[in-house]
Parts: C-alpha cells; structure tokens; sequence
C-alpha cells in the first residue's frame, strides 16, 4: 500500500491579535484545534477520526480540504504537499460529505444544477454529457432520475445526504472525507447510506476519512480508528486492535460509555467524570491527566509521545506497561 | 415485583390523538396512543422523527405548539387511590415537571443559575429568596455540579452542556415532582457526558423515588435505561412490554426492523438491514397498520386491520395481527 494523504505535525489554530489585544499589548488568545497531529492514510482504506466536540476533528477535515488556514506542519496528498494550497486538479481530487445535507445544498437550486455545476467546474465531461452524467450519479447513490428537478426542500433527509454524496462523487475523488456524514439520519436512514459509503468505497476505490462521534458506526464502516482528545491523536490503529485491546485510558473510557442494547445501567457510576478542559488552557503534562483514572505524577510533568508497538500507536505513559490485552465491555 | 406496581398505575393514557390544522388540511401525528406509566418506573417511548413521540409528551404537559391540539382521547392521573382527570395546568411544576433535549436553548439566558433553580421554590413553595437559593445550591450538588456555590452565579451560557442539562434537571427537581418527563435529554451530549447524565437520572430515581417517561430515538439509550418500552410509528404505538424482552424478542415487524438497522458494537462490519420504503406522508397515511406498505411480513388483513394492542404475554402488547408475530410474542 501507498500512502494517498501523509500528515506530519499539523497544527490548525484560531484567533490572533485584536486590536484591543495590540493597543493594551496583550498576548492574544490562541486555540489550537489541531496540535501536532500526525496522520497517515493508505491508498483505499477506510480511516475513522473520532472524538468528542470540540477535540479537532472537524477542523482537521476542514484543513484537509483547504478550508481553514494550516498554521505549520505538512500535508502531503499523492505526494504533493498541499499545506500552502493546491491547484483546481488536486482540490478535485479530494472531496467532503457534509453533517447537515440541510444546508450544505444550495436550496434554490435544483439536483440536477447542483450536480452540473461540479461537473462543468472541473470539467469533468463535455457540455453535451452532462445530463448523462447526472442520471449515472443518481445511479450510483440509488436515486430515482426524477429527483434531479427537485429542489432540497422537497427531499427526505436520507435523500439530501445522498445528493451530498452524489456531489462529492461527481468531481470523481481519491480521497472522500465525511465529517459526521449519518448523524443528523434516523437509524433506518442511517443503515442504508452506511451500506451505500461501503459499496461505493469499494466500488469505485474510494479511500475514506470517516469523522464520527458514533463509535458503533465506526465499527462497522472502517478499518482503522484514530482517537482524537484535545487536537491531537491518542490512539491509533487498525479497528479490532483499537476495540478490542484499547491502550489509553482515554480510550478505554469512551469505549465503556456507548450505550449497548441489551446491557442495563444499574449504577450511577460513569465511565469518565468531568469534562474535557478548554481548549484555550491546555493542562501541563498529558492533556487527559486531569480526568484520568491511573494518572501519576509523572502524567503531570511530562507530556507522552505516541508510542507504537505493532501498528498499534498509543499517546500513554502507561500505554505499554503490560501487554496483556484489555477488553471492553465483553464482561457480563 | 411488578405484580403490585401493574395494579397502581400513576398514569393512564387512553386513545390520545393530537392534530395539526395545516391550511384546512389535518394532519394527526399522534392518534389512538394508549398507555399506562407505573409508579417508580422508567417508561422509554422510541421512535424515528415525525414518530410522534415527543408531541405525546408535550400533550401529557399541556406544552403542545400552537396549532397544534389534542382532539380526543384522555389522561388521568393517580392521587392516593383515585384516579382523576390529569389537568397539566395544575400539574405541571407540582407533580411533573419536564426536562428538554437543548438545554442551551431551554433556560432562560438572561437569569442566574441559582435563580432558575430558585424560581420554583418561590412560586411554587413559597419559600424566602435567600433560602431557595441555598436550597438551589444544595440541589446544584445533589445533581453533580462541581463548585456549586460559585457556579450558581453562572449565566447559563457560561457553562458547558452537560453542566446546563444537569442544571434542567436540579430545577425539574425543584418543583418537587415526582414524575419526570425527558424529551431526549442526553441526545445533544457528547457519548462520556451523556454516559455521567444517564447514570445520574438512574441514581437520582432510586434516591427520590421518581417515576420517568423518556423520549429518544436511540435505541440502545432505552436499553440502557428503561425498564418498559412503547414504539411508536407514525404516530400510533405498535409495541409496548419489558425493555429486555421487546429487544430480544420483538413482537412488530417495526420494532424488528429497527434493531436490525442499529450498528451493533460488536467486530465485523457487513451491510445493515435495512427498512425499505420511507415513513408514510401523515396526510396520506395507509389505511390498517400504518407499517404494511414497508413490511415484508404484510398480508391482505393487514389493510384493512383496526388499531388495537393485544396482549400476547404479560406486560407485552403489540399491534400486529399476523399470527406468526402473536406467536413470538406468546412464546416469550
């Protein structure tokens, strides 16, 4: 496998000096979103980037496709770096699912403009193709033709997010990004435009990064997980690895806290206390120590690399202290 | 153990139906809904959007939107041993109270913390100002808020979500009323905050021997917290009985559907089942079981079939009349 989007040290931050910050000669406020986070994704995989809000994942979607400034770092897609900015091809090549297909459509235009207006953009066909071309993508996400001349106001949920999808797929990418593609969907919905990402992706060689706060969802889409807490990764690997023996604590605790059919809480014991700490004051030491259950001393001092053992990278002091395998949630 | 609770119900819901007058057109997302709440339970009401779940809740409160009436049907409610007409003027803030899906939006932003939480001390109780807010301290802290003394002085806004829903919930508790009803109160959380919510509303039951209504879509949600179950489908409920046994065992081809298309946490990811069809239109609704156009199951009866629960096992009704589902449901 060749990498397709090789990420190193990324940080993406908000806010800089005001002018009241300049005149009074304060230090502006800085957030950093994303904090030197580095990534990779292989030619066609399915790659997870989950989170709570407010951890980065979005905006680390948003970097990737160029819109929102990347204060340093390096993101090299097929070999180009593409940091600085890219050229119309490359912008073509990678492509987003937005969350909420409500206002990701441009609701004065029809299915059918909508769609056109990408191909004739990146002239992707000849202008006499392209109603063709537009039918063959209603194919492609299992829509009836007839949908072409509505507008979004007309369509059912399920079937805006599958335009969003269509969108994306008429610029014909390598690399589609979803942020939180199936989360404004019922569960039925939900179901099958999880099982069209999953055809389509292999189908047309899609490599994927799938952002999600729905770690079931993850779970039956992709097959690596990256765990962000605070603008950066925590943990990483291939999906079983990270369910299925999850290395920090972070982890582990978000693991426990997805509710299950078929298991009932008794307790009002949870599974993490507190919350995550702003983002504007970031803790000394490991960012997760204030709300870890075995953090130690050294935890405050002294921030963790990730460290890696089999293509199983975790950002713990205690990551690999023992080795034997831990599993969530399997107990009765 | 709920041979005695089954005898003493608190809340008897019968043949509730709700409409809307759209422009002459009526529509009635919530019709022939019947159930009865036991004193200490957890009741979850589930269903897809436009189900009609959270209208029933809101007709229950007298918080129905303009527009929008309830038409037929009655509620009573238990005091000692008689049961009487539920008036939810009266009621409402004295012996139920509601807890909202967006607290942000919910709370009064113009108001301190420890004043909201104080204000139903005040009207409802006539207790002195200086006092209720001592009282609304103390309650800050029964219900997890960190710091309370200096977050009662907090604006709403100040504070993050999971503090706000806690804050919903100490002035739910405020009002001194026993039955609460949550319109989907963790569904804005994120998965580790929502985990410490549910838990709390878990201890908060036993603790005050509180009886609980829960809308929400998400299925695992109810299992994990519910102890009875009603789902609901284009505004009718078609299946009610104990949590464990609908979920494994379920009694409607609606109710299996929806398991089915729920990503389990479990290893593999292949296609979800998914439910052909969409929900009907609630102004063209089929007539007989509102599910037969999208069920597999549907026979010629199934058209023209009234709306009725049955009771195939104890505690467990459900409104198919296909003798394979009775038979499930019998063979529980």
């Amino acid at each position: 496998m060749t990498a397709l989007l090789e990420i190193e040290k990324l940080t993406v931050q908000f806010g800089s000096a005001t002018l009241t910050d300049r005149i009074l000669r304060r230090r502006a406020r800085v957030l950093r979103a994303v904090d030197d986070l580095s990534l990779t994704l292989e030619q066609g995989e399915a790659l997870a980037v989950v989170g709570e809000s407010g951890c980065g994942k979005s905006t680390l979607a948003r970097a990737i496709v160029g819109l929102v400034p990347i204060a340093s770092g390096r993101v090299h897609f097929d070999g180009m770096d593409i940091a600085g900015g890219r050229d119309r091809s490359t912008r073509r090549r990678i492509q987003m699912v937005f969350q909420d297909p409500g206002s990701s459509l441009n609701p004065s235009l029809t299915v059918r403009n909508t769609l056109a207006e990408v191909l004739k953009v990146h002239s992707m066909v000849p202008a006499d193709r392209i109603g063709e071309r537009c039918a063959e993508l209603m194919d492609l996400v299992e829509l009836p033709p007839a949908i072409l001349d509505a507008r979004p106001q007309r369509l059912s949920g399920g079937q805006k997010q599958r335009i969003g999808i269509a969108r994306a797929l008429a610029a014909e990418p390598d690399l589609l990004i979803a942020d939180e593609a199936v989360a404004a969907l019922d569960v039925s919905v939900q179901a099958s435009v999880l099982n069209l990402l999953r055809q389509l992706r292999h189908r047309l060689g899609l490599t994927l990064l799938f952002i999600s706060h729905d770690l079931a969802v993850v779970r039956n889409l992709c097959d690596r997980v990256a765990v962000m807490y605070l603008g950066t990764v925590v943990e990483e690997s291939n999906t079983e690895e990270v369910f299925g023996n999850p290395r920090h604590p972070y982890t582990r605790a978000l693991l426990s806290a997805v509710p299950r059919i078929g298991v009932k809480k008794t307790s009002g014991e949870a599974a993490l206390a507190g919350e995550p700490p702003s983002p504007l004051a970031l803790p000394l030491g490991c960012r997760f120590h204030p709300r870890c259950p075995i953090a130690a001393e050294v935890c405050r001092i002294e921030e963790p690399l990730l460290e890696s053992r089999q293509q199983h990278a975790a950002r713990c002091h205690f990551a690999w202290e023992s080795t034997e395998p831990i599993t969530i949630g399997e107990q009765p | 153990m709920v041979e005695g609770r089954m005898s003493k119900p608190l809340l008897i819901v019968e043949d509730l139906r709700v409409e809307i007058n759209r422009h002459g057109s009526i529509v009635t997302p919530v019709d022939e809904v019947s159930f009865e709440l036991q004193q200490g339970e957890i009741l979850g009401l589930v269903g897809e959007s436009g189900s009609g779940k959270t209208l029933t809740l809101k007709a229950l409160m007298g918080l129905l939107p303009p527009g929008v009436v309830q038409v037929g049907g009655s509620i009573s409610s238990r005091s000692g041993d008689v049961l009487q007409p539920l008036d939810p003027e009266k009621a409402r803030g004295r012996i139920m109270a509601m807890i909202f899906q967006e607290p942000a939006t919910a709370l009064n932003p113009l108001r301190r913390v420890r004043d909201l939480i104080a204000e139903p001390f005040i009207v409802g109780h006539g207790v002195a100002r200086n006092e209720a807010r001592a009282k609304a301290v103390a309650l800050m802290r029964a219900v997890g808020i960190p710091d309370p003394e200096q977050r009662s002085r907090a604006y709403p806004h100040q504070l993050s979500g999971g503090l706000r829903q806690r804050v919903m919930i100490a002035m739910a508790l405020a009002t001194e009323s026993t039955l609460l009803l949550c319109d989907e109160p963790t569904t804005a959380l994120d998965v580790t905050i929502q985990d410490q919510i549910l838990g709390l509303l878990v201890e908060l039951k036993r603790e005050r021997d509180l009886t609980l209504v829960l809308v929400t879509h998400d299925l695992a949600v109810v299992s994990e917290l519910c102890d009875r179950v009603a789902v609901m489908y284009a505004g009718r409920i078609v299946e009610t009985g104990a949590t464990a046994d609908v979920f494994a065992n379920p009694g409607h081809p609606y109710t299996a559907a929806l398991l089915a298309a729920v990503p389990r946490f479990e290893p593999g990811g292949g296609d979800l089942t998914t439910i052909g069809g969409s929900p009907p239109d609630l102004r063209n609704v089929p007539s007989g079981c509102r599910f037969r156009t999208r069920c597999q199951y549907a026979f010629e009866e199934c058209a023209t079939a009234g709306h009725r629960l049955t009771h195939v096992a104890d505690e467990r009704q459900t409104a198919c009349i296909h003798p394979a589902w009775i038979e499930r449901g019998v063979a529980i």
